[in-house]
């Protein structure tokens, strides 16, 4: 059987016997760094679990991990500078983050959210989306542009990303205190007509934008 | 009153539409003012009921003799490739006037095409007429004789070979760009061992041949290209990518190495240009010019020159040779004795360790009295193995014990099998597991320790449960039967108690008084052990780990639920096996 297996085997028996460290060290000695770090980073581990990102060639994740667990922007830019990561919309999510953590003045926060939104509201990768919310929305709450929450969340529903109004719906509860009522999801109006109906020259129909 | 947005548009009849075939506007409109316009009719078909009406087929473009004057080699070549390239230019001179640097190239061509051409390299258009060469405007019809004041007589120009052209041109510095699949490296004989053990290392294809070169040009070297003085003979080396392309560094190393000139193979060997440079002619129209075996032209490192190969190519591993004073010698046979070598002993050093798990514990002979203090009570007791020496003794458990004792000397299984070394410590030089094994002897009857005095040996075939230090004989049991019971048991051992050699009775089906009987002995504690003593799975565990299994012993764990034990044997093996792959 060749280390990494053994590794993975004795990762797997540590965590039944409740020792997640030694898991996520058996875990990164065989080389899969990305699990290693998601197990650090349940034990509040933030730099190792940066580390293991970093190896995992994720590090735009190690950035997050950096700036927004382990309040250190100044690494997560290093690793960022440092490496060349997979997603630029996480990037600018979490070189904002480190604006935002450094105090820097005006930092581009209605660019990156838009670009967020853009990117849930396009088909690209679930995995990549779904943390550029969550990142996103975290970064809205640090900074209370609840606003901006608002269109992420609003952006993830229209990109039809699965949980989005059940995760807006909680965060709502969680951060505004309050019950959220989402309009009905579009669909066509009960006196529609198909377009090829629609005679360009009327104008008795009433005015749609 | 009918509502005003509700009337529908009707489109304007096709008799109203203005018709502009007569580039007047409507019949009856009083801004006509008879404007011509051009044939261009917006209405097909208005234009289609028109009598004898058709669509008009496209004017070819006018062929002319153009005429490009250049300022400079390098577009006057360009622009003649181009147009060879395009299917023209194969009547082309090449012109020079009396004096000046410029360059002219004439043919015959389509003129739009050769307004283009000309104007992309910036160059100027005339057309030949009358033995004069027009100026072009560069749209419109060709300029008519006699219609732009001058002309240049085309007498005053002189023709030039296009070899010249090419020279002068010269070679442009280029990007070495994409790796090919093959090269030829010329260079002279005294650095072509080198090459060849380079490229041999890097699993290349490597033949030799010499080659002659002779002066390509006659005139001077012109911008980046160099020019050969005299022939001179050299040494070709080819070097051929098995599968992919030559690898970058070695070609960007061979480009900066001044001693020797790598080269592309362009159009089949006929020409060869220096890696990193390239003429403003495409390779298959220089290749036209070629006269002799092939061409090279380079910069001024190496010149441009023709080549003509001398002999036939060879494959070059031969050349690599042998360091100095390495004979060849043979190896059997010879009396001499076998070489000595002076190996360092095996040491247990020092080493850095935090975190390590104790596997065993190697205690002093008193350490014994104070063992059941320790561990009556304790998890360990259940599980822990003692195995007692003459003066230390081995405490150990299936799956390591995992616990810090407050007694003995910690130590760390390193295997394979039933090998330990104090925790702290470590083998200097490290040793793989093979060697281990071999050195030290361990088994599955044998537990060794290796300690930095010494190592030490304990024989496994003797341990015992650690709580048999301090479990002592049962107490005596009163087996609670009835007194008639007693009675006839007694009397049935009686009668079957064998006096001389009989044969063997049948066998009886178990009878209440033998299982009784039975009960008894095993209260008792009388009656012989059994042979075969029920083993459980720890056992064999233990027996796999000692045989150097981990993962079976650790499965063993694993399924009988004592995850963290099962954890460490698959690490261990892990780094066992990695540790001897080191």
């Amino acid at each position: 059987m060749p280390d990494a297996d053994l590794l993975r085997h004795a990762a797997a028996c540590y965590h039944t016997a409740g020792q997640p460290a030694e898991a996520a060290r058996c875990l990164a000695l065989a080389g899969a760094h990305r699990q290693a770090g998601d197990e650090f980073a349940e034990l509040g581990l933030d730099r190792a679990a940066a580390d293991q990102y970093v190896l995992a060639g994720e590090p735009e994740l190690a950035g997050w991990r950096l700036v927004h667990h382990a309040g250190d922007p100044s690494a997560a830019r290093a690793v960022l500078a440092a490496t060349d990561g997979h997603s630029a919309v996480r990037r600018a999510v979490v070189l904002t983050r480190c604006d935002v953590a450094e105090g820097v003045r005006r930092p581009p926060l209605l660019d990156t959210f838009r670009a967020v939104c853009a990117l849930l509201s396009g088909a690209d990768a679930t995995a990549e989306a779904r943390q550029a919310e969550e990142w996103a929305i975290a970064l809205a709450e640090q900074t209370r542009r609840y606003d901006q929450a608002a269109l992420v969340f609003a952006a993830a529903v229209r990109g039809g990303r699965w949980g989005a109004v059940d995760r807006w719906a909680e965060w709502s509860r969680r951060v505004l205190r309050t019950e959220l009522t989402l309009p009905p999801l579009p669909s066509a109006p009960a006196d529609a007509r198909p377009p090829e109906e629609i005679d360009p020259m009327d104008v008795t129909g009433p005015l749609s934008l | 009153m009918s509502d005003p947005f509700s009337r529908q548009v009707e489109p304007i009849p096709a008799d109203q539409l203005p018709s502009r075939a007569s580039g007047r506007t409507a019949p009856d409109d009083p801004s006509d003012d008879g404007y011509e316009v051009d044939d261009y009719q917006f209405d097909d078909e208005a234009r289609a009921e028109e009598p004898g009406s058709r669509a008009a087929d496209p004017v070819p473009a006018p062929v002319v003799d153009l005429a490009g004057r250049f300022g400079s080699a390098s577009a006057a070549l360009i622009y003649l490739g181009q147009a060879r390239a395009a299917g023209y230019g194969s009547d082309v001179r090449i012109l020079r006037p009396a004096s000046g640097p410029a360059w002219w190239v004439a043919g015959t061509l389509p003129l739009d095409l050769g307004r283009e051409l000309v104007a992309a390299v910036g160059g100027r258009a005339y057309v030949e007429s009358g033995g004069r060469l027009w100026p072009d405007t560069g749209w419109g019809p060709p300029p008519a004789p006699g219609a732009a004041r001058g002309g240049l007589d085309l007498g005053t120009l002189t023709d030039a070979d296009l070899t010249e052209l090419v020279r002068v041109a010269g070679l442009r510095a280029v990007a070495l760009g994409v790796a090919p699949a093959e090269a030829i490296v010329l260079l002279r004989g005294e650095h072509a061992s080198g090459l060849v053990q380079r490229a041999l290392e890097l699993g290349l294809s490597v033949s030799h041949q010499l080659v002659r070169l002779e002066p390509l040009f006659e005139g001077p070297p012109t911008g980046r290209q160099g020019a050969v003085a005299r022939t001179t003979t050299l040494t070709a080396m080819r070097l051929t990518a098995g599968k992919g392309t030559l690898p970058p560094s070695l070609l960007v190393a061979l480009a900066n190495d001044p001693f020797v000139t790598v080269c592309r193979v362009a159009v089949g060997g006929r020409l060869l240009v220096e890696a990193g440079f390239a003429s403003p002619l495409p390779d298959d129209q220089l290749a036209a010019l070629v006269d002799t075996d092939a061409w090279l032209l380079a910069g001024p490192g190496a010149g441009c020159a023709r080549l003509t190969w001398i002999g036939e190519a060879s494959d070059a591993a031969g050349l690599a040779r042998l360091a100095d004073d390495y004979p060849l010698t043979p190896a059997s046979g010879s009396d001499d004795p076998p070489v000595h070598l002076s190996v360092p002993a095996v040491r247990i050093v020092p080493a850095r360790a935090h975190g390590i798990p104790v596997d065993a514990v190697l205690l002093e002979g008193d350490d014994l009295e104070t063992l059941p203090a320790l561990l009556e009570g304790h998890p360990l007791a259940d599980i822990a193995i003692l195995v007692q020496g003459r003066d230390r003794h081995l405490l150990t458990a299936a799956g390591g014990l995992l616990e810090r004792l407050a007694i003995g000397e910690p130590l760390r299984a390193v295997g394979p099998g039933p090998l330990y070394v104090p925790i702290g410590y470590r083998f200097r030089p490290r040793i793989p597991a093979a060697a281990r094994r071999r050195l030290f002897g361990q088994d599955e009857r044998t537990a060794v320790v290796a300690l930095p005095e010494g190592a030490v040996a304990f024989d496994l075939s003797r341990h015992e449960p650690v709580w048999t230090l301090w479990v002592g004989p049962l107490p005596d049991i009163d087996p609670q039967l009835p007194v008639e019971a007693i009675e006839t048991l007694a009397a049935i051992e009686v009668e079957l108690t064998p006096e001389l050699p009989k044969p063997a009775p049948p066998k009886e089906p178990p009878t209440a008084g033998r299982r009784a009987r039975d009960w008894i002995a095993r209260l008792a504690g009388r009656g012989q052990r059994e042979a075969s003593e029920r083993r459980s799975w720890r056992d064999e565990a233990w027996d796999a780990e000692v045989a150097g299994n981990l993962p079976a012993a650790a499965e063993l764990f694993s399924r009988h639920g004592e995850p963290l034990r099962a954890a460490h044997l698959y690490e261990r093996a892990a780094l066992e096996a990695d540790r001897f792959r080191r």
